[in-house]
């Protein structure tokens, strides 16, 4: 169990439980947070792509190390975890109002401002997200779109298709409100990971390849977000490095021979203390 | 928290022709070598050949090489 899980979950998937999206945790303190992170997102992120850009190694290892490091902090204000799309779909389930809005990452990253990759999802009075925040920006809000339960799903299955990891997001944690589509070039978090400091959880899974089932078609391979799976010319097969394996599944939607098995990491004695 | 694994040699009588273990782990832990010291592997006996675990820092201890040995001689422990 990933700490989140421990702390906010009772030992359970804590994205599973219901009071973790509750109207009830949304005081004033975080409705002015979440105010403030779509106000201010653009500019936040820019600031700090640029602060971590200047890390140089030294200091990279020293945030790393240290307690006060940038990925640390941001446990209690926004952080994620990655999910597979059977989870999604499970939380998709309880939730009362789904808002499809445009990425912040990607208006930073590719100054593409449309491209809707995020889910806003609530349990409660279905227009929070349109209207109590979105509206206020009519530029942003007129390319939001809210969809049904099931409109959801499937365009979490096409983007699981082509290899976008699922995650949740808090908004002063424990309190989830976003699902996201990533991909390494598109987000910031994937971004931050690549600078020593990684703002989200691994899945409660990880992936592993039935030899006896694989014939090394490798499509396994191009698709993997992580870099997590290896072919051996010589034994013409694949196999997943679970050390690099995030569990976020995406590799068993393409697999034409169902080869690849999803397991619980939290069964596997080293995995699951890898976080 | 790092892994041991052993082997017991008289069951695994035959690694090279099973190599089941070694095929199995996803991070290679295992390896192939033999208890005739330095010879073309063609030139040895079939029972000379023992496979050991070489690389502890990357097990997992997902347990696949155990499971997958059909004569049940290996075993991880940690
Ligand atoms: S997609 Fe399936 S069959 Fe193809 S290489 Fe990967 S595990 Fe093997
Ligand atoms: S190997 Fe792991 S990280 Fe890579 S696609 Fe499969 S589940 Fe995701």
């Amino acid at each position: 169990m990933c700490e989140f899980c421990i702390e906010h979950g009772q030992g359970t998937k804590w994205y599973l439980q219901t009071k973790n999206y509750a109207e009830e945790l949304l005081n004033e303190e975080r409705k002015r947070y979440i105010a403030d992170f779509y106000e201010k997102f653009e500019e936040m992120a820019a600031n700090g792509l640029a602060a971590l850009d200047k890390l140089v190694p030294a200091d990279l290892a020293a945030a790393k190390a240290g307690r006060s490091s940038l990925a640390e902090g941001m446990k209690e204000q926004h952080f994620g975890q990655v999910i597979p799309l059977e989870d999604v779909e499970k939380i998709l389930d309880f939730t009362t109002s789904i808002t499809r809005v445009p990425c912040a990452c990607r208006s930073v990253l590719h100054g593409v401002y449309d491209d809707r990759y995020c889910f806003n999802v609530a349990t409660f009075k279905s227009d929070f997200w349109p209207k109590g925040v979105f509206e206020q920006w009519p530029d942003y809000s007129k390319d939001i779109e809210i969809l049904t339960k099931e409109e959801a799903k499937k365009e979490f299955q096409k983007l699981d298709r082509n290899g976008l990891v699922h995650s949740v997001w808090t908004y002063h944690t424990p309190f989830i409100a976003a699902i996201c589509n990533c991909a390494s070039r598109d987000c910031l978090g994937f971004r931050m990971m690549e600078r020593g400091q990684r703002p989200f959880f691994k899945a409660e899974y990880v992936a592993a390849i039935d030899i006896e089932k694989c014939n090394g078609c490798r499509d396994c391979v191009k698709i993997c977000p992580f870099g997590a799976i290896s072919y051996s010319p010589t034994l013409q097969k694949c196999s997943i490095d679970q050390m690099k394996c995030f569990g976020c599944g995406v590799c068993r939607g393409v697999c034409a021979l169902d080869a690849i098995a999803f397991l619980d990491r939290n069964a596997i004695p080293v995995l699951a203390k890898e976080w | 928290m790092l892994a041991t694994i052993t082997v017991n040699d008289e069951k695994c009588n035959d690694p090279l022709s099973c190599r089941k273990c070694l095929l199995v782990c996803p991070t290679y832990v295992l390896g192939l070598g033999t208890s005739a010291g330095a010879h073309k592997f063609k030139e040895i006996e079939p029972e000379h050949f023992i496979v050991r675990g070489v690389r502890f820092d990357k097990c997992t201890g997902c347990m696949k090489c155990a499971e997958v040995c059909p004569k049940n001689a290996v075993q991880v422990s940690f």
